[in-house]
């Protein structure tokens, strides 16, 4: 694909507005929140469209959108500094990487349409773009996992890899990297959801091979050059679950964690049905997801399964069957997954 | 602003009555007051640098971000700069031989005190610039220009990778910002093709007729009498100008030959330092030297106004290059000459270029292998590991480059995670051009009408006339020829001339096993690496094939009379003991064995061993027929053509020897044969032959 056809006038312009490429300190570009309510003023406005916004002045911005004189000074600052991020655009661009936004027609689909408003506004990734329509099993757990989860998270991927299911994770140590090297290595394909550095980590040699192969896609809603941080790694966890079909939690802290957290999460907001591993000596976390009412993959039973896709369907499905176990504290709301049966 | 308020600034720049030129005040207006994006196509000289000065200081004092200026040029415009100045018009320059001054170009970004930033096109790929100076920019650019706009077109004579990035930085670019695209020679299909990658480009577009040049077209088939015409002529022609070559090998020659006829010629090509070429650029303008002798490398970026005449040593490859050579004369003086000379090798080396312009896409496949399995290469370690000539591989990279599929950091090449096919197709496509182009030139070499007008409709001039002053306009088609002693005297310079044979120094790569299988057992490698006790000395051969001093003789000997002459024995025979003078001394003489002529070498070498009073020893011998090295495409076939093809059989003599060939192309024969004579005890090897092949470019 060329450049062009990933985004769009109005991509373009979102883009400018919500990404934290080539910003300076004189305004700092738009959280996920404060674009929600943006988008709104804009498509409740004249404008109508992201793209409209580039070239009128702060004052006119103002008057159309109903939005503080600073924010419309922001704003203008923020589309002005195009020239600087095509530049950048290019350099990504030429190195194999690419960027979509959530009003380009190539974002994820399915992301766009699980998350909602709360899918990042802006996605930075490398590898067939296209291949993220397949929907894949998110494998997530910790770093540090014992040997039941090491040999859990292996089988897990080559199932996966053999029901030509791509494996969804992290791309961490631990789980994360088990669970997708297994899966690559039995043939199978990757997403996987970087917190940082997703512009260092496509110069190794194996995993650039992968990309060109078409068995590997990376993808972070952060800027590409961005380094480590916890808060990104938590927020990245949305985008892991968003891509799937189904979750199984490999293994999980209790009450910490950003497997803990991003788990009860996504049970919370049902942005798919979650497993969690079960067996004799299962953390305390996977115990407690699967108090929570995470649906149970037995270590025992894994190992036999001969149709992946087939016994997750049926063993959501059997949940559906008794709804009012699911208590209202962590189910806020109906699960989605079962609304849209 | 309004066109008088313009024209005020514009007086500043030039002069109380400098007045607009047609077409400048409309595109000014349109890039800076109406936001437009401009494919402006104007002659040299005409004024672009005025157009965007000026849409600058329109749109700053509206409070736009500075301009961005893209240009190969930028060492050369000075005098633009400093009347952009006048006008209160503050450019600052970045390219890579102005370093220094980057901090305080820093400065003065940051401070908001730089209108026009003007980067070379390569900067554009610089993590220096890019980290570092473009930040500055006040995070917004108010105006992007890009000179030389044909350079971003496939079909166009001069395309450039780097130009390939700002097209796609252009793409990027959001609508409210005003582009200035701006070229002196695009016909109608480069012009398309820019406006096809550059989306919403307005086309502004003037005659490209030069009135003060007068054109001339003179042929003359050997390169002596070409040598002997401008030796005779260009002390005649007023002014200091330009004489173009084809190959870097004639533009050295030419000015060799010149000096030797006490006239102030200088050479000029690709092979000379960055630092030597600015001082020659100098030196012509500054009118100490009378002609430059140089290649396409003096290219875009030179500018003198009063440039007498620009002549062609041989015929260039295409109407558009030859054009924008010959549009250097005449910028700013009544009169201005431009000569095209043209010869009997012009259709060989035409030939030669169009056939190694493109890379076989195997061979960019197995860059991309090589790349593949490391983080990052130096071009050297891809060489090592490919084994090729350096030109191909910077050719292949570089092609690969505008495909995205490498990149490079300083020397560091890498593969990109963009996925790559060879596009036969384009390559394809390509070809044709270049071959109808080369036809375009030889009709323009034939043509009796106006030449100035045939030019004007081959680029797509938008109001062709005849010019009234060109040799077919005003009748003066009646050649003067040289005095025959002057073309005598080039002769003998040419005859006088030898060529310097570089050694192989390893075996490509890819075909190693072969290569160990084929080499007798003491001269196994493990390596790519030639070892250095086996290697052939640097050699000589006497003449380029088909060149007037001795080609033609060599072609003769080959073709007609099946002996190589005792003029040519004599002249190699003076070249080996005077000129060249191999040390150690060779002890004996060898010949290269042929399976078809056995006889025309081995009698040449007889003759030259008795010349040189050494003894001959007729010992290596061909085993089997091979193809004629000139027909292999790579360096990898022309190779495999000759291993196994060879034994040295008997007791060689000891000490140094001269290995005698007529025709060398590849020097892989050479190199093997030094192998295997090296390896059955012969002293080092002096490769000799009478004609080199292959020209080079640039
Ligand atoms: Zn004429």
């Amino acid at each position: 694909m060329d450049a062009r056809d990933f985004l769009t006038e109005d991509g373009r312009a979102l883009l400018l507005l919500c990404s934290t490429l080539a910003t300076d300190d004189t305004a700092s570009p738009f959280t996920l929140t404060e674009w929600n309510q943006l988008a709104r003023r804009i498509h409740d406005s004249p404008l109508q469209r992201p793209a409209a916004l580039v070239g009128q002045s702060a004052h006119a911005l103002a008057e159309t959108l109903g939005v503080t004189r600073d924010d419309a000074d922001r704003i203008v600052r923020l589309l002005e500094r195009g020239g600087r991020v095509a530049l950048e655009l290019e350099t990504l661009f030429s190195r194999g990487l690419w960027v979509v936004t959530r009003v380009d027609p190539h974002y994820p689909a399915k992301l766009r349409a699980t998350l909602k408003h709360q899918s990042p506004t802006v996605l930075f990734g490398a590898g067939t773009l296209s291949l993220l329509k397949r929907a894949g099993i998110a494998v997530v757990g910790s770093r540090n996992i014992d040997e039941a989860g090491t040999a859990f998270a292996q089988t897990l991927g080559c199932k996966c890899a053999e029901a030509s299911l791509p494996v969804v994770s992290g791309g961490a140590r631990g789980t994360d990297s088990i669970a997708m090297t297994a899966c690559l290595e039995a043939g199978g394909t990757a997403f996987g959801v970087l917190a940082d550095s997703l512009e260092r980590t496509i110069r190794q040699p194996d995993l650039r091979q992968l990309l060109l192969d078409e068995r590997l896609v990376l993808l972070t809603p952060y800027a590409p050059t961005a380094g480590f941080s916890v808060g990104a790694a938590m927020g990245r966890n949305k985008v892991i679950y968003g891509l799937a079909d189904y979750a199984v939690v490999v293994s999980s802290d209790l009450q910490k964690g950003g497997t803990w957290a991003g788990a009860v999460e996504a049970l919370r907001a049902g942005w798919c049905p979650v497993f969690a591993r079960d067996g004799h000596e299962v953390p305390a976390g996977n115990r407690k997801l699967l108090e929570l009412h995470a649906a149970a993959l037995p270590e025992t039973e894994l190992e036999s399964l001969s149709d992946l896709p087939h016994w997750f369907q049926t063993h959501v499905a059997s949940r559906e069957e008794q709804p009012e176990l699911l208590p209202m504290t962590v189910m806020e709301r109906p699960a989605k997954y079962r609304a849209k049966r | 602003m309004d066109r008088l308020e313009a024209e005020r600034l514009l007086q500043q720049m030039l002069g109380a009555d400098a007045r607009f030129r047609d077409g400048q005040w409309e595109a000014i207006d349109r890039a800076a007051n109406h936001r437009q994006r401009l494919l402006v196509v104007q002659r040299t000289g005409w004024g672009k640098s005025l157009v965007y000065f000026l849409a600058t200081k329109i749109l700053r004092d509206a409070g736009a971000g500075p301009t961005l200026l893209i240009s190969p040029l930028l060492s050369l415009m000075r005098n633009q700069i400093a009347a952009a100045e006048r006008a209160g018009i503050r450019a600052l320059t970045i390219h890579s031989e102005n370093l220094a001054e980057w901090p305080q170009v820093e400065d003065a970004l940051r401070a908001n005190r730089c209108d026009v930033l003007m980067v070379s096109p390569e900067r554009l790929s610089n993590a220096g610039f890019l980290e570092k100076l473009l930040p500055l920019l006040a995070a917004r650019i108010g105006l992007f220009v890009v000179d030389e706009a044909h350079c971003i077109s496939d079909w166009g004579h001069d395309f450039r990778p780097d130009y390939r990035r700002i097209v796609r930085v252009l793409r990027h670019l959001p609508a409210n910002v005003p582009v200035i695209c701006t070229t002196a020679t695009a016909n109608n299909r480069v012009v398309q093709d820019v406006m096809s990658q550059v989306v919403s480009l307005e086309l502004s577009r003037g005659p490209l007729i030069r009135p003060s040049l007068r054109l001339y077209n003179i042929r003359l088939a050997d390169q002596a009498e070409r040598l002997a015409w401008l030796a005779q002529f260009v002390p005649k022609l007023s002014g200091n100008g330009i004489i173009y070559t084809l190959t870097i090998q004639d533009a050295r020659r030419v000015a060799e030959f010149l000096q030797r006829e006490g006239i102030a010629a200088r050479q000029y090509h690709a092979d000379l330092e960055g630092e030597q070429r600015v001082q020659l650029e100098q030196a012509l303008l500054r009118n100490e030297v009378k002609a430059l002798v140089a290649t396409v490398a003096l290219g875009m970026g030179f500018d003198k106004p009063d440039l007498g005449f620009v002549i062609h040593f041989q015929r260039p490859g295409s109407v558009v290059a030859y054009y924008q050579q010959v549009g250097r004369a005449g910028r700013a003086v009544e009169t201005a000459y431009g000569v095209l000379l043209s010869g009997r090798e012009d259709d060989e080396i035409a030939d030669y270029f169009i056939r190694t312009a493109f890379p076989p896409a195997e061979f960019m496949q197995q860059v991309l292998a090589v790349l593949e399995k490391a983080t990052g290469m130096t071009i050297e370690e891809i060489g090592a590991a490919l084994n090729c000539r350096r030109g191909t591989l910077e050719k292949a990279l570089r092609l690969l480059e505008v495909d995205q599929a490498v990149e490079h950091r300083k020397t560091v090449w890498s593969r990109t995670a963009n996925p790559w096919t060879p596009d036969v197709m384009r390559a394809e496509q390509v070809t044709a051009l270049r071959r109808a182009e080369v036809e375009q030139m030889r009709r323009y070499v034939e043509h009796t009408g106006c030449l100035m007008e045939f030019l004007a409709r081959a680029l797509d001039d938008p109001s062709p006339a005849s010019c009234g002053k060109c040799m077919n306009c005003t009748g003066q088609t009646h050649r003067q020829s040289p005095p025959t002693e002057l073309v005598q005297r080039a002769v003998e310079f040419l005859r006088g001339d030898s060529i310097l044979l570089s050694p192989r120094l390893r075996w490509p790569k890819t075909i190693l096993p072969e290569v160990q299988r084929a080499l007798p057992a003491d001269a196994v490698v493990s390596s790519t690496v030639i070892p250095e006790p086996l290697r052939a000395q640097p050699g000589r051969a006497l003449c380029i094939w088909g060149d007037a001093g001795w080609g033609r003789e060599v072609a003769d000997g080959k073709y007609v009379a099946g002996r190589f002459s005792d003029a040519l024995l004599e002249a190699a025979a003076r070249l080996v003991r005077e000129k060249w003078n191999p040390q150690p001394a060779p002890a004996w003489v060898a010949a290269v064995p042929s399976w078809r002529r056995p006889e025309l070498v081995r009698d040449f070498a007889t003759r030259l061993a008795a010349k040189l009073g050494l003894p001959f020893a007729p010992l290596i011998q061909q085993l089997r027929d091979t193809q004629p090295q000139k027909q292999m495409e790579n360096s990898v076939t022309q190779l495999r053509n000759l291993l196994g093809a060879f034994a040295v059989v008997g007791d060689l003599p000891r000490g140094p020897v001269l290995l005698v060939d007529d025709l060398t192309d590849s020097g892989w024969t050479m190199a093997v044969l030094s192998v295997l004579l090296q390896a059955h005890g012969s002293g080092p090897v002096h490769p000799f032959a009478l004609a080199k092949s292959s020209p080079r470019n640039s």
